[in-house]
């Protein structure tokens, strides 16, 4: 049995929590939030304790796993009091909010011998990994251009923390990373980034979009929105020499509720509609808790998704100058 | 109207030579009574087909009284000596899009059409496609309140002939797919945009001319639109490709996909789908605003100029994939 702290008690660590629950061989022993209602409320669930000690529960000594599902602005902290003190570490996405922060995390774990396990969850979203297999099958021949697309409601977090750059990111760092790593798995490193960020002033509307050059040669281009008004969507397409790839969550619908009242309330974040897939959250804890164990090689690694920190800061420094970055090479 | 406005069509080079024929024979306000082609077994071709003579010298056609307007569907380098010529005999022009591949092109056929006191105007059918004017009418009317940025493709599949050749079509995808959503982007707008970032590839064909791109156009309203004009459909796709905007705005989002009014055609003989069109026909709207131009002397929906300051956009797009840069729109003599 496998004991498992979990930090954070917000929209992430409830859809952990959810996964937790169907997890075998896996105890969540102690759940760590600032809102202790709300952390009481999963720990009940799961059978925990609650804390509001979130340091404290990294380093408890009744855990062998910490799982960091707090704001951005914590994830290195809490990951370092718990490598220190000899736990493997599952870390939510982006890794950190700097790229010398993620190396002091992978440093500090690395010499704790604990592992470090970023939660880049798209890649374990069955979508996007048929995609990836048919990509690497040569469905579409050699790939030239690759189209990513990623919309929702604009998220606010504990206290608003989403909406301060300064504690998530923005978009390019918080959304978007995603695409950057699914591109850069893909299609290898990037050579330069061109990029653009829209506000709106009166509304929270944010649109990121970024051109991406391979060194492979393959262009990608991204957009990530918050405060689309429609349903969470995210999009697909990669164009090769021998044919087109195509996913739309528009047209994957295979159930849809609905309903005559609007529900009172949509949640905090926006989360795709996991209703008609295999929930990609449990499959990417089952898959760390493999590795934890001995079982598996990790399919994503916290270099990974340094990698894609690195893209995404220079599509933001991009964006900010309006110039295209040279992506450096250590980096990319 | 009164009686129908009577039409040459010079070259049935462009692939949409045929539905221009077949659109100017269908309406009552129109008719086609000549073409010329430089390739005289393709005119003969045409002509037979359409019931109306050929010629191979262009100022015989050029020199019939009774023809008032000509649509240039030439290649595109050729669509500046058509022009001045067409323009010289006093023969209203409807020309093909791109206007020209190069601005001194479309400047010298703007200024023809200028001394000889004819119409110039640039084919943009899909300004006449009924969900692309709803769009314009919806963001007129302020329903997603101001603009701020705005997704948009214009799909192909790779086309035939001279379209891939740099000296006749000018260059790639770019030349050929950026015009239309530059066009509407403006039209939507208002305004030109401040400049363009372009990267391109011809990795899908290989060819001298590039087939996949992504553009990036900043507006002075500080509205950013995203651009695919890439041939990035294969042959098996189920049609020519696509036109579609997505524009976020400070109320909500328009998803415009202006083809999507289409059947599903799955044949028993074939391994692929295809999709057939229902919506309204755009090019027979677009001829029918011509010849009224024509005859009541009203603007055309796209004049020259359009086409030319959509040709800007195409040329600061190449600069940029030259220049690794974002680079200037060129602003529109004074
Ligand atoms: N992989 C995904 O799909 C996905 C989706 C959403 C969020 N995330 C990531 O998960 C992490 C958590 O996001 P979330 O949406 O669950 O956040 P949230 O604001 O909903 O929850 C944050 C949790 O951390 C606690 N917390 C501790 N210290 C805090 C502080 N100083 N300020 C605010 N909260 C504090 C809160 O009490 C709460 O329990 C972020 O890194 C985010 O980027 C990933």
């Amino acid at each position: 049995m496998i004991r498992v702290g979990l930090l954070g008690a917000g929209m992430i660590g409830q859809v952990h929590a959810d996964a937790y629950a169907t997890l075998p061989d896996v105890e969540v022993v102690s759940v760590a939030g600032l809102g202790a209602e709300r952390a009481a409320r999963l720990a009940e669930a799961l059978g925990a304790t609650p804390t509001i000690d979130i340091m404290a529960a990294a380093a408890d000594p009744r855990v062998d796993v910490v799982d960091v599902c707090l704001p951005t602005a914590l994830h290195q902290q809490a990951t370092e009091v718990a490598a220190r003190a000899g736990k493997d570490v599952i870390c939510e996405k982006p890794l950190a909010l700097t790229l010398e922060a993620g190396r002091r995390m992978i440093g500090v774990c690395r010499t704790a011998r604990v592992h470090l396990l970023p939660a880049m969850v798209v890649r374990f979203f069955p979508q996007y990994q048929a995609l990836a297999g048919a990509v690497r099958d040569g469905a579409i021949g050699t790939p030239a251009s690759c189209t990513l697309v990623r919309q929702g409601f604009y998220p606010s977090g504990s206290g608003g923390w989403y909406r301060d750059e300064s504690r998530s990111g923005g978009i390019f760092l918080d959304l978007m990373i995603h695409d950057f790593d699914w591109a850069l798995a893909r299609f290898g490193p990037a050579e330069r980034v061109f990029a653009q960020l829209r506000h709106a002033g009166s509304v929270p509307f944010t649109q990121g979009m970024a051109t991406v050059r391979h060194r492979s040669g393959v262009l990608t281009q991204l957009t990530g929105t918050w405060g689309h008004p429609g349903p969470f969507t995210t999009r697909i397409e990669v164009a090769g020499t021998g044919g087109l790839l195509q996913y739309d969550s528009r047209d994957s619908e295979s159930l849809e509720l609905l309903v005559l009242a609007a529900p009172e309330d949509a949640g905090d974040v926006p989360l795709p509609n996991l209703a008609t897939t295999d929930n990609p959250y449990r499959t990417e804890l089952l898959h760390f808790f493999e590795v934890i164990s001995g079982h598996a090689a990790a399919s994503v690694t916290a270099e990974d998704s340094l990698r894609a920190l690195a893209l995404a800061l220079c599509a933001r420094e991009a964006a900010r100058t309006g110039r295209p970055m040279a992506v450096p090479s250590e980096a990319a | 109207m009164s009686t129908p406005v009577r039409f040459a069509i010079l070259s049935m080079a462009h692939v949409h030579a045929p539905a221009y024929a077949a659109a100017l024979q269908a309406l009552p306000e129109t008719e086609l009574v000549a073409i010329w082609d430089d390739d005289s077994e393709r005119g003969l071709r045409a002509g037979t087909n359409f019931g109306v003579p050929c010629y191979v010298d262009l100022h015989d056609l050029l020199r019939r009284d009774d023809i008032e307007a000509v649509i240039i569907t030439s290649e595109n380098v050729n669509h500046r000596d058509l022009a001045l010529a067409a323009a010289e005999a006093g023969k209203a022009i409807l020309c093909e899009k791109p206007i020209a591949t190069v601005i001194d092109d479309a400047e010298a056929m703007i200024a023809a059409a200028q001394t000889y006191e004819v119409i110039l105007a640039t084919a943009f059918p899909v300004r006449h496609n009924l969900p692309a004017l709803r769009t314009r009418e919806a963001l007129r009317s302020g329903a997603i309140g101001e603009p701020i940025a705005i997704q948009a493709t214009n799909h192909g599949t790779l086309p035939p002939g001279w379209f891939t050749s740099r000296d006749r079509a000018g260059g790639g995808a770019v030349m050929d797919h950026t015009v239309h959503v530059a066009d509407l982007l403006r039209w939507y707008l208002g305004q030109d945009p401040v400049d363009v970032y372009a990267e391109m590839s011809n990795r899908l064909y290989g060819l001298s001319v590039e087939d996949t791109a992504f553009l990036t156009l900043r507006f002075p309203s500080g509205v950013v639109a995203t651009l695919d004009p890439s041939w990035s459909r294969p042959p098996s796709f189920p049609t020519w490709g696509d036109v579609t905007m997505e524009i976020a705005g400070t109320r909500g989002t328009l998803q415009l996909d202006a083809f999507a009014q289409r059947l599903v055609l799955s044949p028993a003989q074939s391994q692929h789908v295809e999709w057939i069109g229902w919506g309204a026909d755009m090019d027979r709207a677009m001829i029918l605003d011509f010849a009224r131009a024509v005859r009541n002397g009203t603007p055309p929906a796209a004049s020259g100029r359009d086409g030319e300051r959509a040709l800007a956009v195409v040329a600061a797009a190449y600069a940029s994939a030259q220049s690794g840069r974002p680079e200037a729109v060129a602003a529109p003599p004074d």
